[in-house]
């Protein structure tokens, strides 16, 4: 079987340890994603109906998930002949791991999940100490768990169950206290902030191994969606990075993302926003997997210098325009195209975005009905496979 | 300016810029003590140093918790100051409301407008976050600003934007007051589209948008 050509999932799931293991590939991987509840959000949204049940209910999450999953493995053999691997993902929002030390976290029927910080603005700092150190089932972590099982029994195995979205460390210490607060903290309070950290680190860890015995395959990524076999890293969101000087990022992340990447065999950092001055301190990371970014937030040929051939690049296109600005999939994934130095290490995440990115945005936020050219076409998928061809 | 109460107005500054919070508070009560005159001391100390803050967030010399770091330094600073400023008879230069549109509990965007603002001089009205339309309406009726600032940080939010631009005209006081909005998902192109006078894609244009808005 050559895996480049297979389309079976076999054959794409070896790719996607080739990528892993940076072996020089033939042409990037690159995947359409879809993380299913995610993805019915958008859907839902768009078409203004209420979404909170997506995430509060069970059964709903599981049926919307399947559907989606089955659209889109039609798509994949239909149009994009892509590298993706669906999956099943318990999913209710950035929150779940803040909720298990007390934070509330909202369902609104026209918002993505809310979450209200436990230590509120102005508490005294000390407040980290009263905290109750969570378990695995704390807040809503025991129905994610549920939720993981009940999917992965009812399916038959059929999908590899991702993890939950798993915010990092200081994602998750920055829900619990208020924003602010913690930010001024890390000055003012150091202590009670590494206290915190100490806390989310380790219900981190206790939270994997749990997810991982409760469920026949686990894919220990959230975001972005890819195929990560478990034992080669943990995927986790670190975005308040973009937002810190080098200094503070290294005081107080960097030990415990090398504590997650030491237990699960590397870590693959998604941040959104511009964090190319982390990139001294990500060259820290031990076991530093994978960096997923923006390419209109952070400059790709910033991270394919710093860590091309060397960790795995996964480059998309959001329409938060910092530093450089696309108009449709196929410009922006030309442009990485034509920079990259090699194969090895990279793969494009590319959303079926081939109308104007930012006129579909504004109508989006306008209320108004989508540009069809944002919809899927079916010449979408021939068009990037020609794309990474010409660019091989 | 040796007796006029400003000997101490450098360490002031470098006190604020490092984001000193309570001892920028007691220094400010000394100067004021020793015959400093509050509006002297908001001019030539304050708004300078919270403009260097803003300087070295622009050439990303501070990152956000430096910048918050000093905006509480200026806040603390304000709490000592704004008694004396009200009795000394000076003025604000302006006055402007801000709030998070309904729907959306994000403040940090928010929060550094309002403190750079505060650091310009103005006078800031914080709303808060999940703020509705007709609050917004409530608060340019009841504190009459020159400028009234709506965040968002989500395109499943940035309606609410709309709403409140539809709401303030339907009761007859958008022309009393300039919009403008901003937050990670807002484009130029949509603040035109909804009617906002401006779009700001950082703290230090939205207080340069209100100084032009006070300065005519």
């Amino acid at each position: 079987m050559d895996i480049w050509e297979d389309q079976s999932v076999e054959a794409r799931k070896a790719r996607w340890k080739a990528l892993w293991d940076l072996e020089d590939l033939p042409r990037p991987v690159w995947f359409v994603p879809a993380s299913p509840v995610l993805a019915a959000t958008q859907m839902y949204s768009m078409q203004r109906l209420p979404i909170d049940e997506l995430f509060t209910n069970r059964e709903i999450q599981y049926e919307v998930s399947m559907t989606v999953n089955t659209a889109f493995e039609a798509m994949q053999r239909e149009s994009y002949q892509d590298d993706f691997i669906p999956h099943l993902q318990p999913q209710m929002g950035v929150g779940v791991f803040a909720s298990a030390f007390g934070c509330e976290v909202v369902f609104p029927p026209d918002q993505m999940p809310w979450t209200y910080p436990v230590i509120k603005a102005g508490d005294p700092a000390e407040k980290v100490y009263e905290l109750e150190p969570p378990i695995v089932t704390s807040g809503l972590l025991g129905d994610v768990l549920d939720y993981a099982r009940y999917f992965d029994e009812k399916s038959g195995h059929r999908y590899p169950i991702a993890m939950t979205d798993l915010q990092g460390p200081m994602d998750t210490a920055y829900l619990v206290w208020d924003s602010c607060d913690f930010m001024v903290a890390m000055y003012e309070h150091p202590k009670e902030v590494h206290h915190l950290m100490r806390l989310c680190t380790d219900l981190m860890i206790d939270f994997v191994k749990e997810f991982r015995s409760t469920v026949n395959e686990m894919v220990p990524a959230h975001f972005p969606p890819v195929y990560l076999p478990d034992g080669m890293g943990l995927a986790i969101s670190e975005d308040v990075m973009a937002v810190l000087s080098p200094s503070l990022y290294e005081e107080f992340s960097l030990p415990y993302v090398n504590e997650l990447s030491e237990e699960f065999g590397g870590v693959l950092v998604h941040s959104c926003g511009d964090f190319e001055h982390q990139i001294p301190a990500l060259r820290k990371v031990k076991g530093l997997r994978g960096i997923n970014f923006g390419v209109t937030e952070t400059r790709f040929e910033a991270i394919w210098e710093a860590f091309g051939g060397e960790a795995v690049v996964i480059p998309h296109c959001t329409a938060e325009v910092i530093v450089a600005d696309f108009k449709n999939a196929y410009e922006w994934v030309e442009y990485v195209l034509e920079k990259k130095t090699g194969n090895r290490g990279l793969a494009l995440m590319v959303v079926p975005a081939v109308g104007d990115i930012h006129k579909t945005d504004l109508d989006i936020a306008l209320g108004k009905t989508v540009d069809p050219g944002y919809a899927d076409t079916p010449d979408f998928g021939r068009r990037i496979r020609e794309l990474l061809e010409k660019y091989a | 300016m040796k007796g006029d109460g400003m000997e101490g107005v450098e360490p002031l500054k470098q006190m604020i810029k490092e984001g000193k919070a309570d001892e920028t508070g007691a220094r400010i009560r000394e100067l004021l003590d020793g015959g400093a005159s509050p509006e002297a001391l908001m001019k030539e100390a304050m708004i300078p140093a919270m403009e260097e803050v803003g300087d070295f967030f622009q050439q990303g010399k501070y990152f956000l918790p430096e910048m918050l770091m000093a905006a509480r330094a200026m806040q603390r600073g304000m709490e000592v100051l704004k008694p004396a400023l009200v009795s000394s008879g000076a003025a604000f230069p302006g006055k402007v409301v801000l709030g998070t549109v309904r729907g959306d509990i994000h403040d940090i965007g928010k929060n550094l407008v309002g403190m750079t603002l505060e650091g310009a001089g103005f006078e800031v009205v914080d709303l808060g976050t999940d703020v509705s339309p007709e609050r917004f309406v409530e608060a340019v009726r009841e504190h009459s600003p020159q400028v009234l600032g709506i965040s968002a940080l989500l395109t499943t939010t940035m309606l609410a934007m709309k709403d409140t631009i539809d709401i303030l005209r339907e009761a007859g006081l958008r022309d009393t007051v300039k919009v403008m909005v901003g937050g990670a998902a807002v484009r130029p192109e949509f603040a035109t589209e909804i009617g906002a006078d401006f779009y700001g894609p950082d703290s230090t244009s939205a207080r340069d948008f209100a100084r032009d808005v006070v300065t005519g």
